[in-house]
């Protein structure tokens, strides 16, 4: 088993059992992950930990927060991570709960060492992509942060796919100012193009037809 | 004066001129001999009675100047009549103490009518009295007077006097005197007899009541059947028997098998015959509750024929068997044999086997209804177990997956390890004593479990009571984990160790700990705890289990140690029962105590050392 690609992620193990505990330990980090042992779920809130590419692999069975209560209750304030649970008697509504809530995987305790890797650096591969589209997102923002007031009018309007003409009848200005203004915004925005363009105003959530300036 | 003589056969025409009658003087030592000997017989001890008589036999001869007294008896069973005591003057052989039956036919059907036989001469007699003649004028008697002996209304037996050196004379008023003597003597003989039978019954009372309380202080079986052997060997010494054996019943079958035996000395074993032994119409006497005796072989009936093949072989001479029912049913009997001569086995005896076999039997069909209890008892307990054990399984199961998920995780690392190029040494050591460690707590666990669940003999032993209750807290403590209850264990310091069986006390704390545990669990309040406290109390130990749960009215609190008494949708009722039946055979007691909103406390009470006779 060689380390995944992405051996930057750490893997925050929760199970109430030390042995458990260790062997997870040692099994994750010999592959090559950065690993993070709590004795409890409570544990594991009270501590917080941080990390830009991380996955939670966890007990579902422990006592006071079980597994699954731990994934509604991060999921609830925002910090969902994705999670992989291990429990020893599995039955198929804690698994069916446990997928809805977002599981990257259900695995058997015992498992085996290709099944656990395996879970893992898909649960860190989703963190990873989580965290791109995170990051992606943060510099679009900082960018339509960076508009005009008129400039993000104007991108709200050409990303409904109004044209030029009707977008400078709606606002009372000239159609080339419009043109200018446009212009403006895509060079701005980094858009290579309107199909780019209206993508964009998409991931920001600006609704076609809708007029971010009115909200 | 012969007249006076009842029913005299002396021919008066032919008497013996009286020569004198008897001096004031001799008269006088008579009355004096008659004082001194019924006084002198009451104070003597059985064996004495027998020395008695002879010297009071010699004092009459020598004050009477006869030549011979004798005492004969009549035996009443066998109507034989014995010469018992005889004394004869210097100068004259002593008489056999034998049987005289056939010797004088004619006097002794006249003493045992009540009559005294007298004659001062030979020739006096009649001659229906031929035979009896003869034998007279063979011991050379030359006069007799011989006075029939009454016990209690009853002939027993007769006084006689001889004389050999010359024909006599013999007085009424010696005739009536000898029969008062006959008297005393009657009384001595009877007093005697009274005494030996008693002496044999207290003799044999006590050998009963030894075996009994040898039996009863006896727990294990092995010493039982030695105390069962020799109260055979004391029976059969006691009754003159060479072969004692108790026989138990083969099933319903009419047949019975040899449990116990005792052979005397010199006495062969009987060879054992496989099948039982061929005696049918004994063995249907034996089931009909029919006691079976006969002083030989001989005396068996017609219808017994078939027996006598395997008695011969069994070398049974003589034998009395006694049959012994328990509630109505022949379940065993007892016999005694001999196998060198023929005895009589007198019916006398038969109450008495009876007894020591009702004894017997008692102590044995209490043996055997305390083995089955304490097998029901050991079912119950082990479905019970079993039972308790089963609520627990989930928890169990995880607690037995944690140690090994974590090896094979281990094994699986340190396999990828070692196939690096430069194998991380210190990393693979840490991971397979982890491994060892593990594989350990699981098998721990496994023994555990096994052991707890296990349809075992009971086992007693010194048993360290915090090692006790903290393996009982590892089985549960998961469930109690997981049901949000909090276990809390406080130990008193230096303990001491109690003697008991293990699973068994486990099975006990596991079930008030369930009990609690369920009691809590229901609860809706944060701290859920059921505490387990243990301590020193009076010459023993306590352990109790505290809930804080809802507790019982008075009328669940005296119901809860009932058998199938309970207040869980699932329960069998049969946890508390068996738990104080397991603490009481263990000498202690469990007692309850709860009260609605204060939660229940349950105390085990254990001595140190159960008592002897505690299962």
């Amino acid at each position: 088993m060689t380390a995944p690609a992405d051996a930057a992620g750490t893997v925050f193990v929760i199970d109430d059992d030390a042995s458990v505990r260790r062997a997870l330990e040692r099994k994750l980090r010999t592959a090559g992950f950065r690993v993070e042992t709590f004795e409890s779920a409570q544990d594991y809130v009270a501590r917080g930990p941080q990390a830009e590419i991380a996955c939670i692999l966890t007990d579902v069975r422990m006592p006071g927060m079980s597994g699954l209560d731990l994934q509604v209750s991060l999921a609830q304030a925002g910090r969902a991570l994705p999670m992989v649970f291990i429990t020893g008697h599995g039955d198929i509504p804690t698994t069916v709960r446990a997928m809805k809530g977002g599981a990257v995987d259900f695995l058997p305790k015992p498992s085996s060492e290709r099944e656990i890797l395996a879970a893992v650096a898909e649960a860190l591969g989703r963190s990873a992509v989580i965290e791109r589209e995170r990051r992606e997102l943060g510099s679009l923002r900082a960018r339509y942060e960076a508009l005009t007031a008129r400039e993000r009018e104007v991108l709200a309007l050409v990303a409904a796919g109004l044209l030029n003409k009707v977008i400078g009848d709606r606002l009372g200005v000239a159609e080339t100012t419009i043109k200018v203004h446009r212009g403006r915004v895509m060079e701005k925005m980094g858009a290579a193009s309107l199909a780019d363009l209206v993508r964009m105003s998409e991931r920001l959530g600006l609704a076609p037809g809708a007029d971010p300036a009115r909200r | 004066m012969a007249s006076r003589l009842p029913s005299t056969m002396i021919d008066p025409a032919r008497a013996v001129p009286a020569p004198e009658p008897p001096s004031i003087g001799e008269l006088l030592a008579f009355e004096r001999l008659l004082a001194e000997l019924s006084a002198g017989f009451v104070n003597l001890s059985a064996t004495s009675v027998d020395d008695a008589i002879t010297d009071a036999l010699r004092r009459i001869v020598g004050l009477l100047d006869v030549d011979r007294a004798n005492l004969i008896g009549f035996a009443p069973q066998t109507g034989e009549t014995y010469l018992t005591h005889s004394w004869t003057v210097d100068g004259f052989a002593s008489a056999a103490l034998r049987s005289v039956s056939g010797d004088f036919p004619w006097a002794i059907q006249r003493l045992q009518a009540g009559h005294p036989i007298v004659f001062s001469r030979l020739d006096e007699l009649p001659a229906e009295a031929a035979a009896d003649e003869a034998t007279w004028r063979r011991f050379g008697v030359k006069a007799n007077l011989t006075v029939p002996m009454t016990v209690g209304g009853r002939i027993e037996g007769a006084i006689a006097l001889a004389s050999f050196r010359r024909e006599r004379h013999w007085p009424g008023e010696l005739v009536s005197r000898l029969r008062i003597l006959a008297e005393v003597f009657g009384n001595a003989l009877a007093y005697k007899r009274a005494r030996e039978s008693l002496d044999s019954a207290m003799k044999f009372e006590r050998l009963v009541s030894e075996m009994l309380a040898a039996l009863l202080t006896t727990d294990r079986a092995e010493d039982r059947d030695r105390v069962i052997e020799a109260g055979l060997r004391n029976m059969a010494l006691f009754l003159g028997a060479e072969r004692a054996t108790l026989w138990e019943r083969i099933g319903a079958s009419p047949e019975f098998r040899k449990t116990h035996r005792w052979l005397a000395a010199g006495v062969p074993v009987p060879p054992d015959q496989a099948g039982g032994v061929a005696i049918a119409w004994i063995n249907a006497q034996i089931g009909a509750g029919s006691v079976v005796r006969f002083a030989s072989r001989a005396d068996l009936p017609p219808e017994a024929a078939a027996d006598l093949p395997a008695l011969r072989e069994l070398g049974v001479r003589s034998l009395v068997i006694v049959p012994l029912t328990v509630a109505g049913a022949v379940v065993r009997a007892l016999s005694f044999a001999t196998v060198h001569e023929e005895r009589d086995w007198p019916a006398a005896l038969v109450p008495r086997i009876a007894l020591l076999g009702e004894v017997l039997g008692s102590v044995l069909a209490r043996d055997e209804a305390h083995r089955r209890e304490q097998e029901a008892r050991a079912q119950a307990a082990h479905a019970t177990r079993v039972g308790a054990m089963g609520a627990f399984a989930a928890s169990l199961a995880h607690e037995l997956t944690q140690p090994l998920a974590a090896s094979l995780a281990n094994a699986e690392t340190g396999a990828r390890l070692l196939a690096a190029p430069e194998p991380d040494l210190d990393e693979l050591r840490a991971t397979l004593a982890d491994i060892v460690a593990d594989e350990r707590r699981a098998g721990d666990l496994v023994q555990k479990l096994r052991r707890f669940l296990r349809r075992g003999e009971v086992e007693r032993g010194e048993l360290d009571l915090r090692e006790v209750l903290e393996e009982v807290l590892q089985l549960v403590g998961r469930e109690a984990q997981a049901r949000g209850v909090r276990l809390r264990l406080e130990i008193a310091e230096a303990l001491p160790k109690v003697v008991g069986d293990r699973v068994q006390l486990q099975q006990v704390v596991l079930n008030l700990l369930s009990n609690a545990i369920d009691a809590v669990a229901t609860e809706d309040r944060p701290a859920r705890e059921v505490a387990v406290l243990a301590g020193r109390c009076g010459d023993g130990v306590s352990v109790e289990v505290r809930d804080s749960g809802a507790g019982m009215d008075g009328e669940t609190l005296a119901r809860i140690f009932q058998a199938f008494f309970t207040t869980k949708p699932k329960g069998m009722g049969l946890g508390l029962s068996i738990s104080r039946t397991i603490v009481e055979a263990h000498g202690g007691t469990l007692s309850a105590d709860s009260a609605p909103g204060k939660g229940s406390t349950f105390r085990i009470e254990l001595p140190l050392r159960p008592s002897r006779r505690a299962a």
